[in-house]
């Protein structure tokens, strides 16, 4: 319930992580990419982004424009610097969401069994019989383009893998006696589900969401690419990608800096999940 | 007489298989007054586990009735159960599973005080855990570990904490000691007793240690593949069992002399025969060297034929039942 005093498993996990250098590593992007995130608008102001200048189009990297500039004259590192947020924001919202339903769902199954979990699982089928693509596209198209609605298509899709993987999970945990006893003592489903089963295959839900995040970056930065996402004049990745497609071949920059941001931030946060995994994984710490 | 503690009338649990119907606990009745313990023996898979549970309402009984202070609860909504979950616990075997990894001792022994409302305030809550851990022989300096920092007896010690805590009247004890050490055995038991003495508490205690059901019960009831084949005193059922079941039972209790471990004879023979749609007559028949046609064909029923002892055997159709 409260963890006030050290958990031990979080100081193991602590421990085990600042033990790993690629971790160590990752860790120093993502929090980059935090602090970029949060003081974006100090870095430069959001107006370069979007602000068009015609005179000083296809600029090549510069002191003055680190990044150079795009076909309206649009600055390339102002873009890169505030299409992190967006980035981020598309890759935690549908994870965040993605997390909360998929653990709501797997849990659920586990913990009833039966014939709820039997409905349950035969809907994921048919949830994850859809290409997922296709889905978010169908979706986008029936809620219409937007961020918001991005979050929403790409949390969809991501739902059903959560959930698979949390209900394996759970269900370990489900069978043994101390739910039996939190029975007994007249505990609600809910209860149970909340106090018993989630603290003990957090791990695993930290997990997902780690790996999830960085797929939806990238799955978000497609939709972009493909302008489905983030709309015109909005700086995204994905779609600075899809505009710098047109000239690449003159000013090769123009692809380079997004997609380098973007290559690597799903690296580190891939890296980091890697991590995680590493630390909680139990046959590493030499107790059951 | 008083109103027994707990009563089954011909309780029934069946387990859907894809083979048929798995028969857990079939057609078991019996009265257990307060104060008292009743021990339930038999071998792995009989239905012992299965039957504690199915009373506890765990398991939801497929008929049958179970009567607590002679109100029947087998079928109560979870609503109405849960005032009810107060009086009536459960140990469990596993001190390891049955503890939640992730909370401390003392949130532990609190969680049952908290669902149940009984104390409001946290400095309350603290001070009945202390007194519990007390009473349970468990030192101040364990309420914030962890139950993977404590050994098993401890570990068991806080299972006992938190039955106890909402000053149940019956509890079910799964095979409370069978996964800790001899020595460590010898001390859970005696504080059990201990705490019946001080408490008044009514144990079902469940286990296949006929040394252990020995030292702790008052009735004993052996179960063969969901049945109760015979119940009767502890001291009667050790002195003169009657039923060939409970009579392999006892032979084979190791007895700790020099020489003797050659004259074990009449060890039974085969195995276990399915618990899944099991044939009809008596299902010890298979392994009963006294097996007539009668007991291949017909169900042998619970029946007194001394004063308190019950068997159920086609062995004893003769006898007279024993009237009160």
């Amino acid at each position: 319930m409260k963890k006030t005093r050290g958990n031990s498993i979080w100081k193991e996990l602590f421990l085990r992580l600042i033990h790993n250098k690629r971790a160590i590593f990752a860790m120093a992007i993502l929090l980059l990419l935090i602090l970029i995130v949060i003081f974006a608008d100090l870095i430069i102001p959001y107006s370069k982004a979007v602000d068009q200048n015609i005179l000083d189009r296809f600029t090549r990297p510069n002191s003055s424009h680190w990044f150079g500039t795009d076909k309206y004259g649009r600055d390339q590192f102002a873009r890169t610097i505030h299409g992190t947020r967006i980035s981020l924001l598309i890759g935690f919202g549908s994870a965040t969401i993605a997390a909360i339903l998929g653990t709501t769902i797997g849990v659920a199954a586990a913990y009833f069994g039966g014939k709820v979990d039997n409905i349950i699982c035969r809907i994921l089928d048919i949830w994850m019989a859809m290409p997922s693509l296709l889905v978010t596209l169908a979706i986008i198209a029936g809620l219409g383009v937007g961020i918001p609605q991005t979050i929403f298509a790409l949390a969809f899709g991501a739902t059903p893998g959560f959930a698979r993987t949390l209900r394996a999970a759970a269900l370990s945990v489900a069978s043994q006696e101390f739910i039996e006893s939190s029975v007994a003592q007249g505990a609600s489903h809910g209860r149970i589900m909340l106090h018993d089963l989630v603290p003990n295959v957090i791990s695993q839900i930290l997990i997902q969401f780690t790996m999830n995040v960085s797929y939806m970056i990238l799955l978000g930065s497609t939709l972009s690419f493909l302008g489905l996402g983030a709309q015109p004049p909005t700086p995204e990745w994905g779609a600075m990608l899809a505009e710098g497609l047109q000239d690449y071949q003159f000013y090769p920059y123009l692809v380079m800096f997004p997609g380098m941001f973007l290559a690597l931030t799903a690296l580190a946060i891939n890296i980091f999940g890697d991590a995680l995994r590493d630390g909680f994984d139990p046959k590493l710490k030499g107790r059951a | 007489m008083s109103v027994p503690v707990i009563e089954c009338i011909e309780l029934k649990k069946y387990f859907d298989t894809p083979f048929g119907k798995l028969h857990a606990v079939d057609n078991v009745s019996f009265k257990l007054e307060a104060h008292k313990t009743l021990g339930i023996v038999g071998e792995s898979g009989c239905g012992k586990s299965t039957l504690g549970r199915t009373i506890l309402g765990l398991h939801k009984a497929t008929s049958g009735k179970v009567l607590f202070d002679g109100r029947e609860i087998q079928d109560l909504p979870a609503k109405q159960m849960k005032p009810l979950r107060k009086e009536m616990q459960i140990i469990f075997q596993d001190p390891y599973s049955s503890l939640n990894p992730r909370d401390t001792v003392s949130q532990i022994i609190a969680q049952p005080i908290r669902i149940q409302g009984i104390l409001k305030t946290p400095s309350e809550i603290d001070a009945r855990v202390q007194e519990l851990m007390d009473i349970v022989g468990l030192g101040k300096r364990f309420a914030n570990t962890y139950p993977h920092e404590m050994d098993g007896g401890r570990r068991q010690r806080v299972g006992i904490a938190r039955a106890l805590a909402m000053n149940p009247k019956f509890i079910v004890c799964d095979e409370p000691v069978s996964a800790l050490d001899v020595s460590i055995q010898a001390q859970i038991l005696n504080l059990m007793m201990d705490l019946q003495d001080q408490m008044g508490l009514t144990y079902l205690f469940i286990t296949h240690n006929l040394a252990v059901v020995k030292h702790i019960s008052d009735d004993i009831a052996v179960m063969y593949l969901g049945q109760m084949v015979e119940k009767s005193e502890t001291e009667a059922l050790f002195k003169d069992p009657l039923h060939p079941y409970t009579q392999a039972l006892l032979k084979a209790i190791p007895i700790p002399e020099i020489g003797h471990r050659n004259s074990i004879k009449n060890v039974l023979k085969g195995e276990v025969t399915s618990p899944i749609e099991p044939k009809p007559g008596c299902r010890f028949a298979p392994r009963c060297p006294y097996a007539t046609d009668a007991c291949r064909s017909v169900e042998p029923q619970l029946k007194e034929v001394k004063k308190g002892h019950f068997v159920a055997c086609h062995l004893f159709d003769d006898a007279k039942e024993c009237t009160e």
